[in-house]
């Protein structure tokens, strides 16, 4: 067998903003040897009014050759460094992403503070950390140029709409196509798509079919389930206190979620009775030559906004699994495995979240989760695994965050005399300080990108 | 702040480590504590008997050492001088797939991505239509190795020389005698004596103090059981368990003899498949390491000795040694306030030199999870998850060696060709069967690299490569492939050969 792919079309179900963004990165990807069709159907969920995306995002833009510039501009996007945790009683505290410092003698940054701070005399971690002092303060550090800090790195909010309709021109400029509307999947042999029967009456044959349409059925064979869906509600919020961060509150039965765009906030309100279907995930979101991506394959409560990531972890794993013939069976299973553990690794982080503020069940013993809280309050060691979606740093964020103080320190920062830890980590925090100061305030930043283009002498296209 | 912290409390606990048995991985263990955790005011103590011989595992290592040996802050050429150690680029492995058959695990990668493709699929797609050389010719380690070349990496990743990394041949009793000094120099107390008994605490599965021969009882707040194999500690008094991967590994013996060098060294390790097993060559300054390891349902003792001296480069320097061993891992590495360190804590065959690097793994998650006060379960748990997945991963692609092949020659090869093998391993093959694709994870030794090297080395072939690599078009492809391999010999042919870079960096006494 030499040449590989036998993959001549695509089919893409769902003209949504996850069936728009698999579109186009196919596209882009495949080019002209692979043609992509994107098929709406009834079921199609509307874009959500926001997105917010984690860095490692940044990742399939590029592959795509996107400039998360551009996309900002067109999406009425905002530069997300952290997400900002408001809990009770004026407490706050930020989950940012990238790392706080470098580790010191074999030690981890955090665990010199630490040992500073049982000893008694040290404040809190965050001042500390430049993306958390950015993403509290508003402000934006493009490129850093930071005296031996770690570069902050930086997600995106972004309107769900207008990213959509990007989506949908990138699609298209690439080469995919849309076809009409689905009237039926037509059904083949175990568990296959034979082909889509639309409304124009033409049967459409795929290679493949990617279930983009957000809408997860209800309790298939498979469906690891995690309770009944909260009901959403989102609105447009005039307010806009910090455009650099997510803010989110854990509330008695609910989340409130701010997230803020160019101009505009949105806020979703996520809890009480009335949400449709059920959250989890397919533990097979690929079955026969239907692959399940985005909402259609996995959904989560809002907390930390998981729905982009879970779009991405679909379309990285299918990206490395791309299948080169009719039989896809290695590649499914092996999806299947990739996913289903990344979408259990990703709710057990927002499980993290509610564990620690209370709002759920201590883990049993032989929970994966138990390890990282035994291990965090014991020694302040950050414990992940395989397929997770938050690294070490932004799991620190979330257990110093909510309080979970270890019980000690690694000894191995006794190398370094007190005094000398104490002042560099003053060091360290000045640079942070001093770093935070030449950073732009975002509302400049966002006021520059979005302001209206000049059209050139010729009076524009 | 509720008065004392836990670290100050905890003053009170571990504050003497007692490492049982010298031996590699007892003074690896005795360094690395000596120059970490002993700072912090513990007290640091090794026994070993001159009467016992260590086995000297592990003569051949993997490039993590160079990590160890810097954070204790040794020197290089000091450390490489004293051990008559050579530098290794990768090991050689001949008549694995085939009789006849040879390829080099490198340390360091194939290829370039391009187009966001990984290399080998860009090289699998035009070999296939036989465009493209051996996978080996656009490896710069391999290349060295071939040649005989070395000079140490480059820091700018965009140099060619930036895509490898290397370690060590030593003589790793003389690594262990060399770590001896050094942990000494830094306040460890030797203790010569036998031990006869461990003491448990009543009614716990703490050890409160081990018996000597002449009946000296020595304690400590951490016991670091290094006793090899019989695993003194870990099994004997605290009955830890073992769980048995023979089944998957069936290589039971083995017979080492060092010999004479009959030229200059080569800068990689050789393993060569044999009839009831594999031999190993290991080249270091003063001599070459040689050694079979059999299966003994296939091969008597006599036999396995006979053959190995039968195809020694050189005159062999001693009587043959001969060690017996069971493939597995402790059950519990860690229980009560014991952790096994090096073979009494599992055994792999040293068949990708990862018995060094084990005893490494285990020294630093000991150090990261080291208990200062009252020995946490918790820990202990968090030890053996960590281990446990390092072993497995290690098992899972040594199995790869021996049942990746189509060999028919021996009951031996007829054996592991037709096992049954772990699903972790199955579902790995079937993958890169299909489409050349390397099943990635986080924590484990062995990265893509070394799984195509070995997949590739032993006739496990793609069916397809993965579609994205048609992408490129061939002519572009070719003239890509074919610059990237010229810029390999080029770079390659101007650098020292290996026996001058050791003559200038670090030569040994002579032996």
């Amino acid at each position: 067998m030499t040449s590989g792919l036998r993959t001549e079309r695509i089919a893409v179900l769902g003209e949504t903003w996850e069936g728009w963004l698999c579109a186009a990165f196919l596209a882009r990807l495949l080019g002209r040897m692979t043609q992509v069709v994107v098929v709406p159907t009834p079921q199609d969920a509307g874009a959500p009014p926001a997105l917010a995306s984690l860095p490692s995002m940044r990742g399939l833009h590029d592959a795509m050759g996107l400039d998360e510039h551009d996309l900002a501009r067109a999406c009425e996007g905002t530069f997300r460094l952290g997400t900002l945790h408001e809990r009770e009683a004026g407490r706050s505290f930020v989950v940012p992403f990238g790392a706080p410092g470098p580790s010191l003698e074999g030690a981890a940054f955090h665990q010199h503070w630490l040992r500073l701070k049982v000893q008694g005399d040290e404040g809190g971690f965050e001042p500390h950390w430049l993306g958390a002092v950015l993403a509290r303060s508003g402000r934006f550090l493009p490129q850093a140029e930071v005296e031996g800090l770690p570069l902050p790195e930086y997600g995106l909010h972004l309107s769900g709409a207008a990213y959509a309709k990007f989506m949908q021109r990138a699609a298209l400029h690439y080469g995919a196509k849309r076809a009409a509307r689905l009237a039926q999947a037509l059904p083949g042999n175990d568990d296959r798509i034979d082909a889509l029967r639309l409304e124009d009456g033409a049967d459409l044959r795929a290679d493949l079919y990617l279930d983009c349409t957000g809408t997860a059925p209800d309790a298939a064979a498979g469906w690891h389930d995690a309770g009944a869906a909260p009901a959403l509600a989102w609105s447009e919020d005039s307010t806009q206190p910090n455009l650099s961060a997510t803010r989110m509150r854990l509330e008695e039965d609910a989340e409130d979620i701010l997230i803020p765009l160019a101009g505009r906030s949105i806020r979703l309100r996520s809890g009480g009775p009335g949400g449709e279907g059920r959250l989890g995930w397919q533990a097979r979101s690929w079955r026969g030559n239907l692959v399940a991506i985005g909402a259609a394959a996995c959904r989560l409560p809002p907390l930390e906004m998981p729905q982009m990531r879970i779009a991405q972890i679909g379309i990285e794993a299918l990206r490395g699994l791309l299948p080169n013939g009719a039989d896809q069976r290695v590649e499914r299973e092996e999806f299947n495995r990739v996913t289903s553990e990344a979408y259990a690794r990703l709710a057990d982080f927002q499980r993290l979240h509610r564990i620690l503020a209370g709002r759920a069940a201590q883990p049993a013993p032989d929970d994966p989760l138990a390890r990282k809280i035994e291990q965090f309050e014991s020694r302040g060691r950050v414990v992940t695994y395989d397929g997770e979606s938050f690294d070490q740093d932004s799991h620190l964020a979330v257990m110093l965050g909510h309080g979970l103080m270890p019980r000690r320190y690694d000894p191995l920062t006794e190398t370094v005399p007190a005094g000398e830890a104490r002042s560099r980590l003053k060091q360290h925090r000045r640079a942070v300080l001093r770093a935070a100061e030449t950073a732009q305030d975002q509302g400049e930043v966002a006021r520059i990108l979005h302001a209206p283009r000049r059209r050139s002498a010729g009076g524009g296209r | 702040m509720s008065g004392m912290h836990e670290n100050a409390r905890a003053r009170d606990g571990v504050r003497e480590v007692s490492i049982i048995g010298g031996g590699t991985a007892g003074w690896m263990t005795a360094a690395a504590l000596a120059r970490l955790i002993a700072p912090l005011g513990v007290k640091v103590r090794l026994i070993e008997s001159d009467a016992i011989g260590t086995v000297g595992v592990g003569e051949a290592t993997l490039p993590h050492i160079r990590f160890f040996n810097e954070r204790l802050g040794i020197d290089e050429a000091e450390f490489m001088a004293a051990t008559q150690a050579t530098i290794k680029l990768g090991i050689e492995f001949r008549g694995w797939g085939r009789e006849g058959d040879s390829y080099i695990h490198p340390f360091g990668d194939y290829g370039r991505e391009a187009g966001g493709v990984a290399f080998h699929q860009l090289w699998r797609r035009l070999h296939a239509e036989g465009k493209a050389g051996r996978i080996c010719d656009y490896s710069l380690p391999v290349v060295m190795a071939e040649q005989d070349r070395f000079a140490p990496p480059a820091a700018d990743p965009r140099s060619v020389m930036s895509s490898f990394s290397y370690a060590y041949q030593m003589d790793a009793t003389l690594y262990a005698r060399f770590l001896r000094a050094f942990a000494e120099g830094l306040g460890v107390e030797r203790v010569e004596g036998r031990i006869v008994d461990a003491a448990l605490v009543p009614d716990t599965d703490h050890v409160d103090h081990v018996i000597l021969e002449d009946g000296r009882r020595i304690g400590g707040d951490l016991f670091v059981d290094c006793s090899g194999f019989r695993g003194l500690l870990i099994e004997g008094a605290l009955k830890a368990g073992y769980e048995d991967w023979s089944d998957v590994l069936p290589c039971d013996r083995a017979v080492a003899v060092p010999c004479d060098s009959a030229g200059p060294p080569s800068p990689y390790t050789r393993a060569t498949a044999r009839k009831a097993g594999w031999q190993w060559r290991i080249p270091l300054q003063h001599r070459l390491g040689n050694g079979y390891v059999y299966c003994s349902d296939h091969i008597g003792d006599q036999e396995a000795a006979d053959d190995l001296l039968s195809c020694l480069d050189a005159a062999p320097q001693a009587e043959p040694r001969f060690l017996r061993f069971r493939t597995g891992r402790r059950r519990r590495q860690w229980v009560g306030n014991t952790v096994a360190l090096g073979l009494s804590a599992g055994f792999l065959e040293p068949l990708e030199s990862t018995s060094i690097y084990l005893i490494q793994a285990g020294i630093t998650t000991l150090v990261e999870l080291f208990p200062e006060g009252p020995v946490d379960p918790l820990d202990a748990a968090e030890f053996d998850r960590v281990m446990a997945l390092e072993y497995e991963r290690v098992r899972d692609f040594l199995v790869l060696h021996y049942f990746a092949t189509e060999r028919d020659d021996s009951p031996f090869w007829d054996r592991v060709r037709t096992m049954a093998i772990p699903d972790s391993l199955s579902h790995k093959m079937e993958l890169f069967r299909r489409r050349g694709s390397v099943v990635q994870y986080k924590d484990g030794l062995f990265l893509e690299p070394s799984w195509l090297a070995v997949y590739l080395g032993q006739r496990v072939v793609p069916e397809g490569h993965d579609p994205l690599a048609d992408r490129m078009p061939l002519d572009k492809a070719e003239r890509y492939l074919a610059e990237l391999r010229s810029q390999i010999r080029r770079t390659v042919d101007a650098l020292p050969r290996h026996e001058d870079f050791l003559k200038r960096h670090c030569p040994a006494a002579a032996a």
